[in-house]
């Protein structure tokens, strides 16, 4: 495996397996034809045909269309489409910051093929110069790549949370920072990538954060979602993701995005400029 | 950030998209490598051992087999429209021809063609920084009067194009010195932090560019020189004063100010609470304008 690899690891969603659906002529997300046919079993809520699913007009206002779809997203999951129903809201937006259209179960985000965004923080210590970086095991008993290596803090954002109070709210639960430390996480950039995950589609946006901690700082998880830490330096990191897919699968991008920003992975890597340029998918381009 | 600051997007409105629609594509062994203008392929098309024109192509000829000779030909056609005036501004460097940063050139070309056949070129450019408590300034440079391009617009300090045969350390090393009067024992601690790309028509043809970005600590007493007298002065800004001339100024030239809007973007100057954040990240990536074959 080489670096490269997991770029195109997170790129898989071949969108000619979904199709598009929209609420009031706006596009929000892309759903598999199996569950658009399953949507069109609903004529009161969707029209839906083999080309794309539209809520119907009717349906003006966020309550209206977050308690229809919430209805059938219900009924989807009681049929086993989905599974680990957590009763937490994300938004469904046209584009990031803009007023949420609806809201949707978190665990029904995939099937519906909206637009996730979510927070990813790497926290490193400074040891003589060189950087070290804090590096999480996720529980065994987690829904997605559970016992996978993962950031010290990373989540997705919920609905009425900026990425800012999600990054607080994060550090924490997952790693018991303060808030007074975790405000000085630095903003370092953003990645998306479009994959295809447990057979859904993953439309991910992340926004990624610096933190510098203090070198005697101890992480500490609160929510059971992380089994353990340790440090790593930037070396151990390069060969573990060079080894294979130990770390989740959208961290390892991060974490790449880190070795780039900071100068480890430098321009005489041979895949240096799909690597730098890879962390942004765009719609035109593989 | 009030509502009423201006989009950093202003940048990018300055450049519209390229319409691609009026260029012919450039092919070299079965390659899509770059973008034609018109006018200029029907210069290209007086050469016919050379080049040939289809619908909406031009291509390399296919018996020009390797770099030696494909450099070789190419070069006496660009000799002639050179002294037809055709290729104005002539270099004397050779630029590798290919699609991807490293990918064995499939030829070299005159650094002044390069636009005119919509090729993607690469550059270094350096971020000089200064720590100021928890913060940065960075020094910016102000171009000659006399300059022929952009005169008095703002620059990088340290900038240059990449040419073939030259690793991007050397290159690296050799502006600073040239540009700025920075010596290999200070260039030499320059970090490497990532790309931005660019793809703006410019009066030649279109400019592809891909920016390899350096930030490099400098101390607190360090002065850049400039002795070829291409820079009128320098001067070290706050990134508070450069975020603000971004958003309000066109006084940087493109590539500069893309350096200069990632680096607010790396070291969180601007962030997630910047309603076009997510957009300006985008479009500092762009992907390069070829179709894979």
């Amino acid at each position: 495996m080489s670096l490269i690899d997991h770029i195109h690891r997170c790129r898989s969603a071949d969108m000619a397996k979904f199709v598009p659906w929209s609420i009031a002529g706006q596009a929000v997300g892309w759903v598999r034809r199996d569950v658009a046919a399953r949507l069109g079993g609903y004529p009161t809520i969707f029209v839906a045909d083999d080309k794309s699913v539209r809520l119907r007009d009717h349906l003006t206002s966020f309550d209206h269309r977050s308690a229809a779809v919430g209805d059938v997203a219900r009924d989807l999951y009681e049929a086993g489409f989905f599974s680990g129903w957590r009763n937490e809201w994300f938004p469904v937006v046209t584009h990031f910051g803009a007023p949420p259209l609806m809201r949707l179960e978190r665990a029904s985000v995939p099937m519906f093929g909206v637009h996730g965004y979510g927070v990813h923080m790497n926290g490193f210590v400074r040891d003589h110069g060189r950087l070290k970086l804090w590096i999480g095991k996720r529980a065994d008993n987690r829904p997605i790549e559970p016992g996978k290596l993962d950031h010290l803090v990373a989540g997705g954002i919920p609905l009425g949370l900026g990425p800012q109070e999600c990054l607080v709210k994060e550090c924490e639960e997952e790693a018991s920072i303060p808030q007074s430390l975790a405000l000085r996480a630095k903003p370092a950039g953003a990645i998306h990538y479009r994959m295809e995950h447990q057979g859904w589609l993953r439309n991910d946006t992340m926004f990624i954060y610096d933190l510098e901690l203090p070198a005697d700082f101890r992480p500490a998880n609160k929510d059971g979602e992380i089994a353990s830490f340790r440090m790593m330096d930037l070396d151990e990191v390069e060969s573990i993701l060079s080894a294979g897919e130990d770390f989740k699968f959208n961290v390892a991008l991060v974490l790449i995005d880190f070795l780039i920003r900071h100068g480890h992975i430098t321009p005489d890597h041979s895949d240096y400029s799909d690597l730098a340029l890879g962390m942004w998918q765009h719609s035109n381009a593989g | 950030m009030s509502a009423a600051t201006s989009s950093l997007l202003r940048l990018f409105r300055r450049c519209p998209p390229a319409d691609l629609a009026s260029y012919r594509r450039f092919v070299v062994a079965d390659r899509h490598v770059g973008w034609v203008k018109p006018h200029f392929a029907q210069l290209l098309a007086e050469y016919p051992s050379v080049f040939y024109l289809t619908d909406r192509e031009v291509h390399l000829h296919d018996r020009l087999s390797d770099v030696e000779d494909r450099s070789k030909a190419v070069a006496e056609v660009l000799s002639k429209l050179h002294e037809r005036g055709a290729v104005p501004g002539w270099r004397g460097e050779l630029y590798p021809v290919n699609r991807r940063f490293g990918e064995a050139p499939l030829l070299l070309m005159e650094r002044a063609a390069t636009p005119l056949f919509g090729l993607q070129t690469y550059g270094v450019n350096i971020n000089g920084l200064v720590r100021d408590g928890d913060d940065c300034m960075v020094w910016i440079a102000r171009r000659a009067m006399t300059k022929h391009v952009d005169p008095g617009m703002l620059d990088l300090v340290v900038g240059g194009g990449q040419p073939y045969g030259i690793s991007i350390a050397n290159n690296l090393l050799k502006e600073c010195a040239e540009e700025a009067g920075i010596a290999p024992i200070l260039a030499k601690h320059a970090k490497p932090v990532g790309l931005t790309t660019m793809i703006i028509e410019a009066a030649e043809g279109l400019r592809v560019g891909v920016q390899f970005n350096f930030d490099l600590a400098l101390p607190a007493d360090f002065k850049p020189r400039n002795d070829d007298g291409e820079v009128s002065e320098f001067q070290l800004w706050s990134f508070a004063r450069l975020e603000e001339n971004l958003r309000d100024a066109d006084d940087f030239m493109f590539d500069a100010a893309l350096a200069k809007l990632d680096l607010l973007v790396r070291h969180g100057r601007v962030g997630p609470e910047d309603p076009d954040y997510l957009d300006l990240i985008a479009r500092l990536r762009a992907p390069a304008p070829f179709v894979r074959t």
